[in-house]
């Protein structure tokens, strides 16, 4: 479903080149959880946005259900539902609203985008949200009508970046809920996150990524295997550890005498 | 492009802005209150102000004559000046003072009737200690003056005034008024005397109709104020809705998630287009409409109160439908270039700073139009916004042969411009930087770090930019300050100078500073000798287009008077030279070497460091066309500039340009140099030039038309088999930079 081969991302950064994406390679299946896991800043979201033909490659092929992300970005955008990490939605429109101006942009008849809409309310819990402005909803309520919004055209492919940042407990894991009933349904799912229980309980397929470039791939019980340990979070803090050393805690500077408790 | 997805982003953007407090307040509220509002404010103010007294100090004025009398009491005769300025005016006599004022000013004047500087300051003290507004001067024998029947010299009354005080003004101006009457009376009175009566001086009069009526009279005051208001409010409703909708939508993140729908950028750009034209139109309409309203009922009373011109009643109804047709056209206008600047702003914030830029720019354009003496002609009615307000004042006046003659090509340069900002804004939507660009840190340390690390390979857009508005700017000053030369010596001197230090020397200095190629980043490589062959050839053949396209620009915008003296002024200069030879060095091969440098060389090399070559020949060739100041000059020389663009792009070297940009130059001095006579008595050359009344006026018909096929080709061989050079083939672009980044790690 999804393909991608070298892909590289540079940006001019203050007259300065920055590459954020080195030859970056993976694949996805239908009916799989990619993980696309990394630290801040590791490329996730620059991956997610050229998949989602927001960015365009600097180098390298990606496509997306057969059809390329630079000749044919109309076709591309047809296959995804984009699931963005803040969230964004029309403030002074309503959750029906929203989810039936995307309906509508993605070209459904009225008939079947209502149905469809009645379904997804009804299966994702937003039937309080029908009349409710999103300026006055809650971060997992916007959440739940963004994925509404993101699979009211039912895309094959789902783009999900960081969709439990900023949820309380029971938001988030009614939204991992979601997603693998979506995988039930054999949607191919490429999700970025770097919060490791998630991964290990959505995940079929893992690629970590620090600095831009891959630093292993494979599933949890390989990398598990190829690195001899089992905690995911350990592994994960190993592996980016060597590109990102992280700070001396001796560098961190003494309380202030007259700090009080 | 999908006309039910534009609609269904159309009525999104609507709902989406009516629910906005702001803009319900901004466009519908503000309207209806502000000019009554305004105009209250104002009748409140008027009757605070009134008209200023005048105090008059006189010195001698027992040397004023009996009769006629000039003053009554302590005012100036009532007979002299209208009732309601004389209530106002008084005049106080210096008495016992008059003596030591009349020798001080006897002491301190010059020859030439004048006061010294020193004596001005005195006087002025003294008058502001004083209180006084004004001091009149009668001198000593002025009564016996004016007593004579025939004066061998007008008596003299000195008036000293300071006209920093508008009170001081006001007061001359009174004192004048009566001084007139007075001396009408005793004029009068002398040819009374004389037994001559007065109408003998009057031997004609006229008298004046105004067949405009009073409804054109209205429609006359209107006109001038209609589409200031129209523009204003056009303008102010178009950019807050853009704003909104696009850097708002930035800012807030949907914009992104917009991007990945199936609409395409096109698509969306013509929604929010239409959502703030709508704005837009609706802010001018309900202003327009508001003003009328109010003005209709409260101009009169005003114009009673202030003594100012009123406005009349309303318009004729006629124009209304032409008036809602130019406003669709200027919010059409206002809307697709403020949706192309807000899409520059990463915040709402941002993009209300980008709103002073294009008032700066359509400031000028609607100045232009308001100008008294602007009309409508070919080539006013080509500038957006001039022409487009011109015609409202022309439908307005009911100047409907204007109107149907130019409405064509004010819709037609209006639309275009449109379709430009249009284009522009698309180009924005598709462009990756100014969708997720970060916020940009101004360090001046960094920058210096950078540049001293010579980090820049090629000089940048910005020092692209930086050098041709140096040299802009450069060439604008040097120009006011120079005197014309009068000798041929003096023209070729001042000519290399100013190339020298405006041109040349700039880019010079820029491309040293700035790059470390710097042979590269000047073009200065070998060309194939054909090339530059081709490029001459190429200059000779499109010479007689480029020549046909300056008489239609002279057409259009016909050169005023005084440049068409200064071009003959020039060639008399240029017969001083020692020969033919001597012009070309220094008109066509100097501006060929120092010029091309500049422009084709580090301009067009700093542009293409990021910018694609077509966009980067013609932005510097609107930098080339801005450095030749005058308006009709500028427009040929951006074509020049084009084709010069063209050969540096495909040749990848400087001299090619050289060569094309002096043989260009040598035929037009040629032409302007070649005797008729010569070209009358040479059968060859009557079939290449046209002649008109002495003058060599361009190239015939057939000759241009076979001229520009050959070019035609010459541009296609270059095309297809001239080296080319694309960025990347002459330094690292972003993905061989890449390449090399990912080598080195």
């Amino acid at each position: 479903m999804i393909h991608v081969r070298q892909l590289s991302k540079a940006y001019e950064d203050e007259g300065e080149l920055r590459t954020v994406v080195h030859a970056v390679d993976f694949d996805v299946l239908a009916g799989q959880v990619f993980g696309l896991l990394g630290p801040n800043g590791a490329g996730k979201t620059t991956i997610l946005r050229i998949l989602a033909t927001v960015l365009k490659p600097t180098a390298g092929s990606v496509s997306v259900n057969g059809f390329d992300v630079v000749r044919e970005p109309d076709l591309v955008r047809r296959q995804i539902g984009y699931v963005t990490t803040n969230t964004a939605i029309y403030e002074r429109m309503t959750g029906w609203e929203m989810v039936e101006y995307f309906g509508r942009l993605h070209g459904l008849p009225p008939r079947p985008l209502h149905r469809r809409m009645e379904e997804l309310f009804s299966q994702l819990g937003m039937d309080p949200l029908r009349h409710v402005l999103g300026s006055t909803m809650s971060t997992g309520m916007r959440q739940k009508v963004s994925i509404a919004r993101a699979l009211i055209h039912d895309p094959p492919v789902l783009i999900i970046d960081e969709a439990t940042s900023g949820l309380d407990v029971v938001a988030a894991r009614e939204v991992l809920t979601v997603i693998e009933q979506l995988r039930a349904y054999g949607k191919c799912i490429l999700f970025s996150s770097h919060i490791m229980s998630e991964v290990r309980r959505l995940c079929d397929y893992i690629c970590i990524l620090s600095a831009g470039r891959v630093v292993a791939a494979g599933t949890t019980r390989e990398l598990s295997e190829r690195f001899a340990q089992s905690d995911m979070e350990e592994l994960f803090y190993q592996l980016i550890s060597r590109h990102h050393p992280p700070a001396p805690s001796s560098l961190l500077p003494p309380p202030l005498p007259n700090a009080r408790a | 492009m999908n006309p039910s997805t534009i609609r269904l982003i159309f009525w999104r953007e609507i709902r989406d802005q009516l629910r906005d407090r702001r803009t319900l307040v901004t466009v519908l509220l503000l309207p209806l209150l502000i000019y009554p509002l305004l105009s209250m404010a104002f009748i409140q103010v008027a009757q605070l102000a009134s008209a200023p007294s005048s105090r008059i100090w006189l010195v001698g004025d027992r040397e004023l004559p009996d009769g006629p009398p000039l003053l009554d009491g302590a005012h100036l005769h009532p007979s002299l000046l209208p009732s309601h300025e004389w209530e106002l005016t008084s005049i106080e006599a210096a008495g016992s003072e008059d003596s030591r004022l009349a020798e001080f000013i006897e002491k301190n004047r010059l020859a030439n009737g004048q006061l010294s500087a020193d004596a001005e300051r005195v006087l002025r003290t003294e008058l502001t200690q004083r209180r006084f507004d004004l001091l009149v001067i009668v001198p000593r024998g002025f009564g016996d003056s004016i007593r004579k029947q025939t004066p061998d010299s007008p008596a003299q009354i000195l008036v000293l005034q300071n006209s920093i005080e508008p009170a001081s003004a006001v007061a001359a101006q009174r004192f004048q008024t009566a001084l007139q009457a007075w001396n009408a009376e005793i004029i009068r009175q002398r040819l009374a005397k004389l037994q001559v009566d007065l109408a003998t001086f009057n031997a004609a009069q006229t008298t004046q109709t105004d067949l405009a009526g009073s409804i054109k009279g209205s429609s006359l005051q209107w006109s001038r104020v209609l589409p200031l208001i129209l523009v204003i409010w056009a303008l102010t409703g178009a950019f807050y809705p853009a704003v909104d909708l696009v850097a708002g939508e930035k800012e807030r993140g949907t914009l992104e998630t917009l991007l990945t729908s199936s609409a395409s950028r096109l698509e969306i750009v013509a929604g929010k287009l239409l959502t703030v034209m709508s704005f837009s139109a609706a802010t001018a309409l309900l202003n327009m409409v508001s003003l009328l309203i109010c003005g209709s009922f409260v101009a009169s009373p005003l114009a009673r109160l202030t003594g100012g011109a009123h406005l009349g009643g309303l318009p004729p109804w006629e124009i209304f439908p032409v008036l809602l047709g130019a406003l669709l056209l200027l919010s059409a206008l206002f809307s697709s270039l403020a949706l192309a600047v807000a899409a520059f702003a990463r915040s709402s914030k941002e993009g209300q700073y980008y709103l002073m830029p294009l008032i700066m720019v359509t400031m000028p354009l609607m100045l232009m139009a308001l100008l008294p003496g602007t009309q409508l002609t070919v080539g006013t009615s080509l500038i957006p916004l001039t022409g487009l307000l011109l015609l409202i004042q022309a439908v307005m006046e009911e100047n409907w042969r204007a109107v149907g003659v130019f409405s064509a090509p004010v819709i037609a340069a209006t639309l275009t411009a449109c379709w430009l900002a249009v284009r522009w804004c698309v180009f924005q939507f598709k462009d990756e930087r100014l969708l997720f660009s970060s916020v940009e840190r101004v360090s001046a340390r960094r920058w210096y770090q950078r540049w001293r690390a010579a980090r820049w390979s090629m000089p940048t857009i910005p020092v692209a930019i930086g050098c041709g508005l140096a040299i802009i700017v450069a060439r604008f000053f040097v120009g006011f300050q120079l005197s014309p030369p009068t000798t041929w010596t003096e023209f070729w001197t001042q000519t290399l100078v100013v190339l020298i230090a405006t041109v040349g020397a700039p880019a010079v200095v820029l491309t040293v500073a700035c790059s470390r190629h710097v042979r590269r980043s000047l073009l200065l490589t070998a060309p194939a000798p054909w090339m530059v062959l081709q490029a001459c050839l190429l200059a000779a053949m499109l010479h007689p287009a480029i020549m046909l396209v300056s008489k239609v620009v002279l057409f259009v915008f016909p050169l005023p008077p005084a440049v068409d003296q200064a071009e003959s002024y020039l060639n008399q200069i240029l017969m001083g030279a020692p020969g033919f030879w001597a012009i070309a060095l220094v008109v066509a091969l100097a501006p060929a070497v120092i010029e091309e440098l500049a422009f084709r060389g580090l301009i067009l090399s700093g542009l293409r460091s990021k910018w694609r070559s077509a966009t980067s020949v013609l932005a510097s060739s609107l930098l080339f066309a801005a450095a030749h100041g005058i308006l009709q000059q500028s427009l040929v020389t951006f074509f020049v500039g084009v084709v010069l663009g063209f050969i540096a792009v495909r040749s990848g070297s400087l001299l090619p340009c050289i060569a094309y940009h002096f043989v260009h130059n040598t035929l037009s001095i040629g032409m302007a140099q070649l005797d008729v006579a010569v070209v009358e008595h040479s059968r060859w050359l009557t079939g290449l030039y046209a002649t008109e009344a002495h003058h060599v006026t361009g190239y015939q018909p057939l000759a241009t038309i076979s001229a520009l096929l050959m070019a035609t080709i010459l541009m296609w061989i270059l095309f297809r088999h001239g080296p080319g050079t694309s960025a990347t083939t002459r330094w690292p672009t972003m993905r061989l930079a890449l390449e090399a980044n990912s080598v080195k790690s």
